[in-house]
């Protein structure tokens, strides 16, 4: 052919895709031994394939060279390989999928190696296998991805560690960055930290916090654009494409952004629900939040609400949390800070004690090497039990008594003060909501239609962090106790949004340390989904997927099931 | 794809005709010893699954056809359907866990295939057919050496129903 009539066939496949297949048997890995391979060639000449070929190494360079050449000389377009599984080779059996489509038809590991060699089942299964991937291909077009020019920048929501960190890595990485913080001031919990969890191997020791490097790295960067005071208030559009209303001081400004980190974090469990603790009840027992920001305000000093000193202090572990009627998880955290609280009252005087009764103490990870650190201070003692008695002590402290010790008895002891060590809520569910009212799915209000065929019974999100105007509603739908669902197996920093990376407390209760860490997976994660999505390609689960669905819209009817089934929420 | 009851959603290189498709070209003899059973796995947790079974040498019942989904959750009722009034004994569904724990990576994709195959019941009974002859299973990728004894507990389930009266039409 010449190179003109090459071009004019080019420019014609595109407008309308002529299929011609090749079929290309591999007879190695036993498949040749156990069928009768000129058997399945006549099902490719029944539907008069005029190239098919066998090799008995067909992912070889040589075989592999057969169907390049019956591509390139014989002018085949659809390329059926049967031989080994689809999840193999795939390297050696790809072709550009713009201009070519191939079936991969599984002779190998689903027929011969499972079934019967020589045998007559086998050979009928071979055949209906081989049937079964022409039928395929006959339907198949090459890929044609929706490409349009995206914006590069990425919106990160909360000003805390998490999402300071991601501004800072998707920043460092060459993307331009919004970052929205609600308070006035960046810096989230972490300002409000006397001194961090260890931080550094052999992560034995607290030590200061550095939130302060990291607000003044993010304030000084070029291409991280602070709002502080702030909210989204309307969140439209898709990954890459997406316009961010944000209000600020009573205006509002739309941002075009790419992808969106959600970095909003947590808030502690609500003391007030622990009156059966002493919260609420007698003075001078606080929650682990108070207890820090006590101690940060006095500068080390361990002061009880009233001002007087502490020098006796009990922590008790798992307060409203492991409880269904409370908090039913453990929030993986609390046990750390009691500890490190422990330690701050160990330094702030020789004679000062810190009591720690657990269930458990669950320091996960190498934070057990800070665990053995605190059991050798001699100040802090660590006791297993069960809270029978809280009582108001002498002089304004507590009278604890405890059960299941490993004392096998019952214990009574004084401290000045008691620390309820409480646990982590995400803060994707709303103030004034708790876990255990949630609604299925989203976090909202129950909503009847009247429709023709009846009342219809949906969950609309209220609004809340990304205000979208999507069709499944304004918010992103939970699995467990308010956390962003995400296929925490397999996706864990994906969620039901694609384009919406969930990083920190926010998604799971975590330390300041791993929180960092989350949010440097989700930057990411963010930046992958902005660079697939301008090469017209998915991101989530079918990572590279250059397909996507299109709706033959002559014949719908607007049932609008698909709009509400999917799980992703992306048709509108 | 699942969802659509008017099957106009698609891709260019998955489809409700296609499956469809793939689904007539299986033979299927007039001999009561040679049943065939379509069999719908999902490419995340099922097919892997047979891929290892495979890579173990277990060998499988015989009669079982396999077609590839991405996710159970495009399984069109219209398959049902076609398939078993063109003499197949039964429809098996492999895909991924759902539930509290879930596994499907579609995250819904396999609960809402069992929720919409409870719906079939009313085709089934009107081809006269047992509802049984459909039948969803759970596997995860872990779960592979399962896969002879699913297979032919299915199998047994079906020849006890006695062939498929569409069989041979």
């Amino acid at each position: 052919m010449s190179e003109e009539a090459k071009n004019e066939a080019a420019a014609e496949e595109k407008e309308e895709f002529t299929q011609k297949i090749g079929l290309y048997i591999c007879t190695g890995c036993e498949i040749g031994d156990a069928l009768d391979i000129d058997a399945l060639k006549k099902i490719g000449e029944i539907k008069k394939l005029e190239n098919i070929k066998t090799h008995e190494f067909l992912c070889s360079q040589d075989g592999a060279q057969i169907i390049k050449d019956d591509i390139n000389n014989e002018g085949v377009n659809s390329i059926v390989v049967a031989a080994c599984s689809m999840r193999v080779n795939t390297d050696v059996f790809s072709y550009d999928p713009l201009k070519y489509v191939t079936e991969r038809v599984n002779l190998r590991e689903q027929v011969v190696w499972t079934h019967e060699p020589g045998d007559e089942d086998t050979q009928m299964l071979a055949e209906d296998q081989l049937r079964i991937g022409l039928a395929r291909i006959a339907k198949a077009e090459p890929m044609d991805p929706e490409i349009e020019p995206i914006t590069r920048s990425v919106l990160v929501i909360g000003g805390g560690v998490a999402g300071l960190t991601s501004a800072l890595e998707s920043a460092g990485a060459g993307y331009d960055v919004v970052l929205v913080e609600k308070e006035a001031e960046l810096g989230g919990w972490s300002r409000k930290m006397h001194k961090m969890l260890p931080a550094k191997p052999p992560f034995d020791n607290i030590g200061p916090s550095d939130i302060g490097e990291k607000i003044s790295a993010v304030e000084g960067n070029d291409r991280i654009k602070v709002m502080t005071g702030a909210a989204v208030t309307k969140t439209e559009g898709a990954p890459g494409l997406y316009k961010v209303t944000i209000s600020r001081n009573g205006g509002e400004e739309t941002v075009d952004i790419g992808s969106i980190i959600m970095a909003t974090g947590w808030r502690p469990y609500d003391a007030g629900n622990l009156e059966h603790l002493g919260y609420g009840k007698f003075k001078n027992v606080v929650t682990n939040v108070e207890m820090e920001e006590m101690v940060a305000a006095n500068d080390g000093k361990i002061l009880r609400p009233d001002g007087s000193v502490a020098k006796k202090v009990a922590f008790l572990q798992c307060a409203g949390s492991r409880d269904p009627e409370h908090l039913p998880y453990c929030s993986s955290v609390c046990c750390l800070t009691s500890l490190k609280q422990a330690t701050y009252v160990t330094e702030s005087d020789a004679d000062a004690e810190a009591y720690i009764i657990y269930k458990d103490m669950r320091t996960p990870g190498l934070y057990e090497n800070y665990y053995e650190a605190a059991q050798d201070n001699p100040g802090v003692m660590l006791t297993k039990g069960e809270i029978v008695s809280i009582e108001e002590g002498a002089d304004g402290g507590v009278s604890i008594e405890i059960d299941h010790t490993m004392l096998g008895e019952k214990v009574r002891f004084d401290a000045d003060m008691l620390v309820l060590a409480t646990g982590m809520v995400t803060n994707m569910v709303p103030e004034g909501r708790t876990i255990n009212d949630l609604t299925p799915d989203y976090i909202g209000q129950w909503k009847e239609t009247e429709t023709p065929d009846g009342i219809i019974k949906e969950v609309i999100a209220d609004p809340h962090i990304l205000n979208l105007e999507y069709r499944q509603g304004p918010e992103m739908p939970y699995l467990s106790y308010g956390f962003p669902d995400s296929h925490f197996v397999c996706f864990p920093y994906e969620t039901r949004r694609t384009g919406i990376y969930a990083a920190g407390t926010v998604r799971a209760p975590m330390t300041a340390m791993q929180s960092a860490s989350d949010a440097g997976g989700a930057a990411l994660k963010a930046i992958q989904c902005l660079e697939l999505t301008s090469e017209g390609k998915a991101v989530h689960p079918r990572v590279g997927d250059m397909t996507y669905p299109e709706i033959n819209f002559t014949n719908c009817t607007q049932c609008r099931r698909c709009t509400v089934e999917c799980p992703f929420g992306t048709l509108d | 794809m699942g969802a659509c009851p008017q099957k106009i959603i698609s891709f260019k290189d998955y489809s409700v005709p296609m499956v469809a498709e793939a689904m007539k070209a299986v033979n299927v003899p007039e001999e009561e010893d040679k049943p065939r059973i379509i069999c719908l796995i999902c490419e995340n947790d099922a097919y892997p699954s047979l891929d290892i079974a495979g890579l173990n040498r277990m060998q499988l019942n015989p009669f079982f056809r396999f077609i590839n989904l991405r996710c159970l959750g495009g399984t069109n009722l219209v398959w049902i359907a076609d398939s078993l009034s063109a003499g197949v004994e039964g429809i098996m569904l492999i895909g991924c866990k759902y539930g509290d724990d879930y596994q499907c990576h579609f995250i819904k994709g396999s609960e809402m295939c069992n929720e919409r195959l409870g719906k079939v019941q009313e085709t089934l009974s009107r081809l006269m057919l047992e509802a049984e002859r459909v039948k969803q299973v759970q596997l995860a990728v872990n779960e592979w050496d399962q896969l002879p004894q699913i297979l032919d507990d299915f199998a047994e389930e079906l020849k006890g129903f006695g062939p498929n009266p569409f069989k041979g039409f």
